[in-house]
Formats: C-alpha cells, structure tokens, sequence
C-alpha cells in the first residue's frame, strides 16, 4: 500500500537492506514504467514494436554484405554468428543508454512523489529485456530459415548468460543515472565509451582472432566482463567448428560466466549503496 | 488520554545551496579545482511542531516562506539537513495534481502508472477505476491520451485520483487553485469529508480565508521560520499583519494615507464561518479587523461593492450607517451586515476605506482587498437582480 506503517526521514539515513525490499513492495510500479516506456517507444507510430525488428534485419543485412560479400570473413554462417552476440550487445548498451536519462527524464515525478528512484533506470534495463526477446525472434526465425542447428548442450549456459547481462546492466544503469544528475556529461561519455566497447567484444570478428594475436597474455580479452556473455550465446546458437572459439569444455564457459557473476554481483550492491548515499540530494540537484 | 500524533516535526532544517555560477561539467570543475563559489540559505530553518491524528493544520506563508520546501521534506521527497520528521500511517501527497501523469498516455492508462507511482497495485486501481473516472467527471474522455485534456481535465484526473486512495494522511499544496468553481467545491466537499473520516491533513496555502474556515490550527511561516501557530484566527490575524508589513516596506500607497488605521483582515462570513462563495438570497457579513495606533473621534470605515469590471455596485459607510467609532481602542472587529445581497450572479470585490468624518483625511485605503463569488439562479443581464416577471395581455 501507500506507505508502511510508520515511515521516518531522519537527516542521515543509514545505508542497509530496506533499499532492495522497498524496490521489491514497488515492483508492481516496476512492471508499470517498464510498460510505459515501451507504449511511449511506439505511441503513433504506425508499424509499433515491427521497429524494433527491423533494427536487426538492417544489421543483418548490411553487416553481412560488408563482412562476408566485402571482407570475406571466415566465419561459416556469419548472419546468426553477428546476431548471436549482437542482439544480447544491444540489450546491455541500451539499457546503459536509457538507464542514463532515467532520472533526469522523469524529473517532474522525482521532485513531487516520494518512491525509490531505483525503479527508474530498473524499469529502463526492463524495457530493453523486453526488446531483446521480441528481437530474438528475428533471430529464432533466422535458425529455421537456414535450418541452422544450435548447440543443444550450450543452450543451458543462456539463462546464467542472461542473468549475468540483467546484473551487469542494473548495476551500470543504476550508477549512472544518479550520477548523470550531477554530471550531465556522463550521457556523451556513455555514447562514445559504448562505441568503443562494441568493437572490443568479440561480436562481428571471433574471439580466437584476438585471443591468437594476444598469445599467452589472451586473458586480457577476458577482462570484458560482456566477452564471456557473447561467447555464450555464439557458442549456443552459432556454434562454429573449432578454431572459431575458445575450444574448452562447457563447464569452462559456465565458470568463466559465473564469476562475472559474482563481480556483477558486487558491482550491483555497490551500485545501490552509492544511489542511496546520492539520493538524498537527487531532487535538490535535478 | 494522550492523543497520538500523526505527523510529528522536530527541529527540521533544510539548506540549500546558492551556487555563484553552475559548473555542472567535469572540465568546469577541474578548472576551479572542485571549489565552487557558494552561499547558502535556511529554505526552513528549525521547524517543530505536531499534527495530531485526525485533525486539519494549514500552513500558511507568502510565496518563499519555505512552506512548500516543508512539504516536499514531510513528503520525503527533499531529506531535511537536519532534524527529524516522522509520520505515522499510510500518507499520500498531492504536491501537484497531475504529477505522474504522462501525456501521451491516456487517462485509464495514466491511473494505473500514476496509481502505482504512489504505491497502489494494479487490483486496487481497478477496484476504484469507476469512482475516480466519475469523481472527475471524464467518463467520455478516459480512453483519451491525456495530452488533448485541458489543464482543468487534467487536475481533476489528478484531485479523483489522489481522493480515492483512501490515506490516513494526506499533504495538499496549492493544490485548489485549479480547476473551476464547481470543482473547486466539489474538492473542498471531499476535504471536508476527509476531515470527517479522520483523516490528518496538512494544508499549504496562502489564501488565508480558505485555511482559516477548514483548518483546526494554522502554522504561519515567514523566511522559513514559524511566527505564529494556533487557532486560525489568530494565527491569520498575525499572517495578515506579516504580509502588511512586507508591502508596507515595499510598496508604499500612492494615495498616501496616514498610518494610524491599518486593516489587518477582510473577510465574508456567513454564520459566522468564514465563506469564499456567498448566495444572493442568505445574509452575509463583511468583516473588517484593524489595529488603531490610537483612538480616532472622527474615524469613518467605508465599503464599496464592486464588480470585477470596476463598476460600483453600492457603497456606504459607518457614519451612513450611524455608528460611532470613536470608542474603538486599539483594535477594532466591525462586520457590515446585508439580509441579502440581490445581485446576478459573477464575481465581485470589495473595497475598504477609512477616513475622517469630514473626508479631508484617508487613514487608510484597500481597494479589491476581497474577491468573491456570488451564486444566483436568476438569469437576465446587468448587474442587479430585480423581481421582474413578464405578463402578457
């Protein structure tokens, strides 16, 4: 309801576990906002959410014409190799895009209504999971159109994969939306940073391509928390012959996306610490 | 028996700071090495006081009093500096009507968004769905994107909204001055009705008149610091002369009168209740309070009744009238009776004056001191409302 029983605003509030169960009693305003911001996306417009299917084709088809008709990439299959890692890429750069303004954009309602602030850049990581299932089928249609078979086994390491994108995303946007309160140059930094990042994950070249250039210090390509993530979903549903990824067992891929995990983790619990120490000010400095 | 309180305020501070220029970007503030020139300010400055459940507290202040910054702390959206506040029950705040609402969306869709901005689920919305779409008279226009709705529309979704989640404790900011008439009654029915049910309220307002005949105990604030508090009579008396002496320092009158009369408060009363809206077939008062800096043998308090055209209506005056004043001390409470006021219906102000018997000095002068609305249901055109019917022959 409105308000639990008796509610305090002392000057310091201490920072603890209310944050996350106070997110979880406005999940339903969650589920609300996730909505509106997909209704708003497509709000007369006369093909809707097709838009958000026809990102991917366009990729698809212009991607596939540099790289395999241009470039002559080695890579067998290279549409469901690009979408494999590039659908899930999308779905964490835009929730970091959305989850940004997230703040800033509902300023009206920060300033009037009290409610954890959390839920806005939660609902804008929401909208873009939203997206990437309805995305996704472009690529389930792909499958089926060329009747390409995907690593049966791999496909259970697509929850964690997604788990572990969901965590990562909700940590970023959360940062950065209160941070982008008091630093507006945090959207342009994102912009660029996010280009940067998007070439340096493994998602239109292979990882072995890096890895074999990096020799015995391949680790480095690692330290993208996303590569593990991207290798996952390639490894499931592209799965090249050998030689195109890293040639360990599933049980490597699912440690390897298990201690993101757990970084994610950490990173989130950070992130909810620092928005809490952030909040007091948010509608003082919006 | 201890009465519990509803909302309680202790020493509440809230501190803003007035940056010299906004450095926003990090190349800004690296260039002044994250020293921002800065001065700050109270917005409030150690409030304390107590609403205790069940009864109606306004808050009064001229704008920048710092009752709106009091509010949004009470509301938590602002964290007070220092100081704590706590509130007990479920509490709902109306700092804008609307708020919450997006345009594109439409009204049935902005319920459920702005519904569960303020904690309700998607269940209790749609229990209550029916009562708000009728308490805001939109049944027709629900299903509209909200952005078409007029700015009346819009308060009114907003004012039904917050009316129907049923709160033990609600915040109101200025939230009347919108809408028109019929809704405005229709909002302070509801007020009223809350006040009933036991529901604790605090109001922010700057129209005395409004404050002091619905609320049990007023708050004013002035520079964000309490100077009076209790009953609304009181408590306006000392809002009034706050004000007067803000525009006596500001804006001196042009006519120049004397300053040994000066008019503390204007007010309509019907039943001795303070009333906004009068009809032309009950009587009605207008009371005068002013403070005297001495007694006055020749002091004459004049009123006139104007349209909101300008065009007097009636005037008279205490000598007219055969009442001596010359008695009055230091503080004088005079209230023009009328049995009725047989006028068409609209808006009216009236005027206030004092002078000497003899005309030849103004003590004082308050012209439109008052606005008023006036209900009739005799149509016709002008500004009287004769007892006229037609016959035919």
């Amino acid at each position: 309801m409105i308000e639990k029983q008796k509610t305090s605003q002392k000057s310091r509030k201490s920072v603890d576990n209310r944050s996350i169960r106070k997110i979880f009693s406005y999940r339903e305003l969650l589920f609300n906002l996730t909505k509106t911001e997909l209704q708003l996306r497509y709000k007369n417009s006369v093909l809707g959410f097709i838009w958000s299917l026809l990102n991917p084709l366009l990729y698809l088809v212009v991607f596939s014409l540099v790289f395999q008709e241009i470039l002559r990439t080695s890579i067998p299959m290279f549409a469901i190799f690009l979408l494999s890692g590039l659908l899930i890429w999308n779905f964490f750069s835009s929730s970091l895009n959305s989850g940004t303004g997230a703040i800033i954009g509902n300023a009206s309602i920060v300033k009037k209504i009290w409610f954890p602030r959390e839920v806005l850049p939660l609902a804008s990581v929401g909208a873009s999971a939203i997206h990437f299932f309805l995305q996704a089928c472009v690529l389930v249609l792909a499958l089926l159109i060329f009747q390409h078979e995907p690593n049966w086994a791999a496909i259970s390491l697509l929850p964690l994969a997604l788990l572990v994108v969901i965590v990562l995303a909700s940590a970023g946007a959360i940062t950065l939306s209160a941070l982008n309160v008091y630093y507006r140059d945090i959207q342009h930094f994102l912009e660029i940073s996010l280009l940067a990042w998007f070439w340096l994950t493994p998602i239109v070249y292979n990882y072995n391509l890096v890895a074999d250039r990096l020799g015995s210090s391949d680790w480095v390509a690692m330290l993208n928390p996303i590569t593990p993530v991207v290798l996952a979903f390639q490894k499931a549903l592209h799965n090249p012959p050998a030689g195109y990824l890293p040639d360990v067992s599933l049980w490597q891929y699912f440690q390897n996306l298990a201690i993101v995990l757990s970084v994610g983790l950490i990173l989130l619990w950070g992130s909810l610490r620092l928005f809490q120490r952030l909040d007091s000010q948010l509608a003082d400095k919006i | 028996m201890m009465s519990t309180n509803a909302i309680s305020v202790e020493g509440v501070t809230k501190t803003f700071r007035i940056y010299k220029e906004q450095f926003r970007t990090i190349k800004e503030r690296a260039l002044h090495l994250g020293r921002i020139p800065f001065s700050e300010f109270d917005a409030i400055h150690d409030i304390s006081f107590d609403v205790p459940e069940g009864s109606m507290t306004g808050i009064l202040g001229h704008n920048g009093s710092g009752k709106s910054t009091l509010l949004k702390c009470i509301a938590g959206t602002l964290t007070p500096t220092s100081g704590e506040i706590s509130v007990r029950g479920r509490m709902a705040a109306l700092l804008e009507l609307g708020a919450g609402f997006h345009p594109e969306l439409t009204g049935r869709e902005n319920l459920y968004l702005a519904g569960s901005i303020l904690g309700l689920t998607k269940l209790e919305v749609e229990s209550r769905l029916s009562s708000i779409v009728e308490f805001a008279e939109l049944e027709d226009f629900i299903d509209t994107q909200m952005k078409h709705y007029s700015s009346g529309m819009f308060a009114r979704l907003g004012f039904a909204l917050a009316a129907n989640i049923e709160p033990e404790v609600l915040l109101i900011d200025e939230v009347l001055a919108v809408g028109d008439e019929a809704f405005q009654l229709k909002c302070l029915d509801q007020i009223r009705r809350f006040n009933e049910s036991g529901v604790t309220m605090l109001f922010v307002t700057h129209d005395v008149d409004l404050a002091s005949s619905i609320c049990d105990e007023l708050i004013v604030l002035d520079h964000g610091r309490i100077i009076s508090q209790g009953s609304p009579r009181e408590a306006a008396i000392d809002y009034r002369k706050s004000l007067h002496a803000r525009n006596d320092s500001t804006e001196p009158h042009s006519t120049s009168p004397t300053e040994e009369v000066s008019i503390v408060s204007v007010s309509l009363e019907s039943e001795d209740r303070p009333v906004m809206t009068v009809r032309s077939d009950e009587p009605i008062g207008i009371n005068v309070i002013a403070t005297l800096t001495k007694p006055i043998s020749d002091l004459v308090v004049a009123y006139a009744i104007k349209t909101i055209e300008g065009t007097l209506v009636h005037s008279s005056n205490t000598k007219l009238l055969n009442v001596d004043l010359s008695g009055v001390g230091s503080e004088l409470d005079l209230t023009f009776v009328f049995e009725n006021l047989p006028l068409l219906e609209g808006m009216y102000e009236i005027d206030i004056g004092a002078h000497s018997l003899d005309g030849s000095t103004l003590y004082t002068q308050a012209n439109e001191v008052k606005r008023f609305t006036l209900t009739n249901s005799s149509v016709g055109a002008g500004i009287a409302d004769l007892a006229v019917r037609a016959q035919l022959k």
